[in-house]
């Protein structure tokens, strides 16, 4: 005996190859639409006259801030991840330009061939959309090549991600995203055996905002923590995307019953540590989502090891989008919600939080850089004048000097988002 | 429910026991799924792993 009625069920293979397909049951109350809520006209508008830029360059300010804020072990970890990577993000640049290695079999669909080989490659979740230039970064624009994505996620450690927030934690958050820029080479090396091209959308330096088209890609739905909450790793995943000239059939977007879920759960939201997330959702750029408070995100992830909190205590991460579903259609209720199992954390020098109980942080704590880093510099020399009248020609001299090497450092997109 | 030290003690124990085991990481997603169900009432599914459940037994709150 259930207690919902069930709506409809959405069919997934297996967590990998050799783990069964799975039916998540979705109730009827939990019924929205497949994919996300959009309107398309808000968001064509945006994209078109307030294009999307990478956090890299947006957020610059507080990204060069954060090395001053890192434990030593997160410094030189953090140091030593972006030496690994830059090879990675320099071969992904220039994979747009590699031509084809062998002729391709004229009209052949090669859809599944490529899902199979990532797949064996290890990638958990893949999927086929068009690549959606709405979501392009404007630094980006005109280095993306082709028009059909492939949606890629691989699964970050289990056990190391149930240490949130802790530097075992930050090895698997970091280690997946080296990991899979290498097995993107792989992929891209075996599209181009098919005699198609592919281009590498390296996860340390990313094109656009991926969420949205993995939603499209039927490989999840958005969270209440602002993740993709994919059917076997929740937001237990780092996303990446190969865009290829091969002919391809695209995928379908699901309704997992999330939407609605996330709004009953609202585990993220009460857990979290800075109280950066939120319980209502607003319309953000077309699209209905709950919208994270960046500001008050960024401080604690800065602080205690990339925080992640929000995506330790989901329990679509924790448990798994079929048990938590098929739980909720026989009880209406949410697994795990208000027990320590689920909902506990441990902060470094604060100790121990369980249901109900969150940590506190003054409003010190709070203020960060805002901004690219010439925004912050003039937001600086305004608030001196403000405070003790006309600069001085020393003072005159400092900022444009300050502003000079801002300007020659130039801006980059390379940096995990 | 299972409180913080319960849950502290299971998890020691499987790894004591079970760290260098292959299968040690599905026995902590059945460990966490366990608990779960333990905390909610509701019968262990024959999904979960029999040393997890077991673990379970002997980690489990006096009151619960």
């Amino acid at each position: 005996m259930t207690l919902k009625n069930i709506h409809h069920v959405v069919a997934r293979s297996g967590r990998t190859l050799s783990h069964p397909p799975v039916e998540i049951p979705v109730a009827d109350d939990l019924v929205t639409t497949p994919g996300i809520p959009l309107r398309q006209q808000d968001v064509d508008f945006y994209s078109r006259n307030y294009p999307l830029e990478s956090q890299n360059i947006e957020k610059a300010a507080d990204r060069e801030w954060v090395w001053t804020v890192y434990s030593g072990e997160m410094y030189e970890y953090r140091k030593h991840h972006d030496e690994m990577t830059e090879p990675l993000v320099d071969a992904a640049s220039v994979s747009g330009d590699l031509q084809p290695s062998a002729t391709a079999v004229r009209g052949k669909d090669v859809t599944e061939d490529i899902r199979l080989k990532a797949r064996e490659l290890g990638f958990g979740e893949i999927g086929f959309t068009k690549y959606d230039r709405k979501y392009t970064y404007k630094s980006k624009k005109n280095w993306v090549k082709y028009e059909h994505a492939i949606c890629l996620a691989l699964e970050q450690d289990y056990w190391q991600t149930q240490t949130i927030p802790s530097m075992e934690a930050e090895y698997a958050h970091y280690g997946t995203y080296e990991e899979e820029g290498q097995l993107a080479l792989e992929l891209a090396d075996y599209i181009r055996t098919l005699g198609y091209r592919a281009q590498i959308h390296s996860p340390n330096d990313n094109s656009a905002a991926y969420i949205p088209m993995f939603v499209s890609a039927g490989l999840g739905q958005l969270g209440a923590n602002g993740q993709l909450l994919s059917p076997h790793f929740g937001s237990r995943s780092r996303i990446m995307v190969v865009t290829t000239d091969a002919i391809v059939t695209y995928d379908e977007p699901q309704d997992y019953g999330v939407h609605k879920f996330c709004e009953i759960c609202q585990v993220c939201v009460n857990r979290c540590p800075g109280r950066a997330l939120v319980k209502e959702k607003v319309w953000w750029r077309g699209a209905e989502k709950h919208k994270l408070i960046y500001d008050r995100c960024r401080p604690v992830m800065a602080r205690y090891e990339g925080c992640g909190v929000c995506m330790k205590v989901c329990p679509i991460q924790r448990y798994g989008m079929e048990p938590v579903m098929k739980y909720y259609v026989e009880t209406g209720e949410v697994l795990g919600k208000g027990t320590d199992n689920l909902e506990g954390y441990v902060i470094r020098d604060k100790g121990y939080f369980g249901p109900g109980d969150l940590p506190s942080f003054n409003r010190e704590f709070f203020e960060i850089p805002h901004g690219r880093k010439d925004e912050w510099l003039f937001e600086q020399f305004k608030t001196k004048i403000a405070e003790t009248g006309p600069p001085t020609e020393q003072d005159a001299v400092q900022f444009s000097e300050e502003l000079s090497n801002i300007i020659s450092e130039g801006t980059t997109t390379r940096g995990d988002e | 429910m299972f409180r913080k030290e319960n849950i502290d003690g299971l998890f020691e124990e499987l790894d004591q026991q079970h760290k260098d085991d292959p299968d040690n990481e599905q026995l902590h997603r059945d460990a966490h799924l366990g608990i779960a169900y333990f905390d909610a009432g509701v019968e262990m599914p024959e999904s979960i792993d029999v040393r997890v459940v077991d673990l379970i037994h002997r980690h489990r709150p006096k009151s619960g």
